[in-house]
């Protein structure tokens, strides 16, 4: 393990203050990521797509305007990118069907970045639609994770996380149906936010399931990622889900306070299925945050992690089904077998047990805020497993569709609709990183915010970097 | 004779056709493996939507 002292690790906040104060050109910056993207891409297949000649007009650009006193705000200038199911320019969401797509308009959440004077290199790796599995026989080459290459950078944002992690981008854009910000984050130690639903705009984005789905930033620190989201929310008319309750989050809000803060720990929803590795690294985060002053009480869900993750694959299944239908009714080829078996098992799911879920999820959604109540925040493990090794090949539908799932823990914010976030709080013996995940209460996002960031500079986990990318 | 295993397979296939979605013989044994999860999932989920009282009654057909 190395910590970030080089300018590719430097976070995007420290880069954009020397941007501003014209000690860093944004050209030069763009050309060294550019230059490490292409050193390093080949070995970590980050980047479906690099924009190098319009993300060095940008930085002429940027440079220009900040040299006559016009700064923007603090993506101007910065080297940052967008996984592959944002609408811009070649647009595939990491299906062989789309290996020919080029957007013809771009994603209201790119058009606010670019506003904001972001230069955008490309476009990041996912998981086919954001949702099934990279392998190593995909069209795609899969996102390798930088701890360890032989292992997956978590999904689906997964090319977000390893250009965070490994110094190819100062931050990236992501989406997150079930946990597909922040699983990443948690495997590549980056921070993965995922607001209050409704707060960024969809419009453009390809969807996977339209009532869980949400966009959100991964960045080296809780403060980037606050930057990054700010940068781009606001309510959008072209995005039906877009809420008109908007709120400011700045970086006015991370106080580095925590004293009296209440933290909930749903330890029946998340202790039975945690890994022991994982189980230590958070109990020593919950010290941590005590020690910072926060009184941290167990709060029961009375929910297993088995009836959050059933409702939240139904839901999931069945939109995403319906969405793919005219794809799968057209038998073009080019959708990959695994996710071409999980949306007919979607076509399967009965009306019933959809509309089902959906009161379910109001439900879910009925317990966490019983618990926020008497809580500011709820924490947990990000994912109660260390990072899979790559599969050679498709796995086999029984594997996503099982009465074991995989214990990702973010669901339950996704269909509760609250922000959550995932800060890196330590290593695993085998040399894995670990997350910590804190939810909300729906539009209370700087409260998380604010107890993410207080752990993080207390901690100093989010200063670790793999040490085979210097 | 059909075994239980064949018969589901076959069912299934039947199922998306008539939603106009094809199906190739190996993928719909691997799908018919799942279903039974896929089909405790969805009796999770009823369980946990249904008003009280309104409860599906355990295995029952969906």
């Amino acid at each position: 393990m190395t910590t970030a002292n080089k300018l590719h690790y430097a976070s995007l906040l420290e880069v954009s203050e020397q941007v501003r104060t014209r000690e860093l050109s944004p050209v030069e910056l763009t050309h060294a990521t550019l230059a490490r993207i292409e050193r390093l891409n080949p070995r970590l297949g980050a980047y479906y797509t690099v924009f190098a000649e319009t993300a060095l007009a940008q930085a002429r650009q940027a440079e220009a305007e900040i040299a006559e006193g016009r700064w923007r705000g603090p993506l101007h200038g910065v080297p940052i990118a967008f996984k592959d199911l944002y609408s811009l320019g070649p647009t595939t969401a990491g299906s062989r069907l789309l290996a020919d797509h080029v957007a013809a308009h771009e994603a209201a959440a790119v058009t606010r970045a670019r506003a904001a004077g972001a230069v955008i290199v490309g476009k990041l790796a996912t998981h086919e639609f954001a949702m099934a599995a990279a392998t190593l026989s995909d069209h795609f080459p899969p996102a390798r994770n930088p701890w360890d290459t032989d292992r997956t950078p978590g999904g689906s944002s997964t090319g977000a996380g390893v250009a965070v992690a490994a110094g190819l981008a100062f931050g990236a854009y992501g989406t997150d149906t079930g946990g597909s910000v922040r699983l990443p984050a948690s495997h590549c130690a980056v921070v993965g936010f995922k607001p209050t639903f409704g707060l960024i705009s969809l419009a453009g984005v390809i969807p996977l399931a339209p009532t869980l789905d949400h966009a959100g930033p991964l960045a080296r620190t809780v403060a980037d990622a606050t930057a990054m989201f700010a940068a781009v929310c606001g309510h959008d008319p072209d995005d039906p889900r877009s809420s008109v309750r908007q709120i400011a989050v700045g970086p006015n809000a991370l106080t580095g306070e925590i004293r009296g803060l209440r933290i909930g720990v749903p330890r029946d929803f998340w202790e039975p299925t945690c890994e022991p590795a994982i189980r230590t690294r958070f109990e020593a985060a919950l010290v941590r945050l005590e020690e910072l002053g926060a009184r941290v009480t167990e709060a029961p869900l009375g929910l297993s992690l088995l009836q959050v993750l059933a409702v939240g694959y139904v839901i999931t299944l069945t939109e995403a089904a319906a969405y793919q239908l005219p794809n799968l009714r057209s038998r073009r080829e080019g959708l990959g077998r695994e996710f071409g078996l999980a949306m007919r098992a979607g076509l399967l799911v009965s009306d019933r047990a959809y509309r089902a879920a959906l009161r379910a999820r109001a439900r879910i959604a009925t317990q966490v805020d019983k618990l926020l109540e008497d809580h500011d925040v709820l924490a947990m493990p990000t994912v109660g497993v260390l990072a899979d090794p790559l599969p050679a090949g498709p796995r086999p539908l029984s594997r996503r569709i099982t009465e074991n799932p995989a214990p990702q823990y973010t669901w339950l914010a996704n269909l509760h609709g609250g922000p959550a976030v995932s800060v890196p709080c330590g290593l695993a013996p085998e040399g894995l990183p670990v997350g910590l995940q804190l939810m909300g209460r729906s539009y209370d996002d700087a409260t998380v915010l604010r107890a993410a960031h207080t752990y993080e500079q207390a901690a100093g986990w989010g200063q670790m970097r793999s040490d085979f990318w210097p | 004779m059909k075994d239980s295993t064949q018969e589901n397979s076959e069912t299934l296939a039947a199922r998306l056709e008539e939603l106009g979605v094809s199906i190739a013989p190996d993928q719909v044994e691997e799908l018919a493996a799942a279903y039974p999860a896929l089909l405790a999932w969805m009796r999770i989920a009823e369980e946990l939507g249904d008003e009280p009282g309104q409860r599906a009654t355990p295995g029952a057909k969906t």
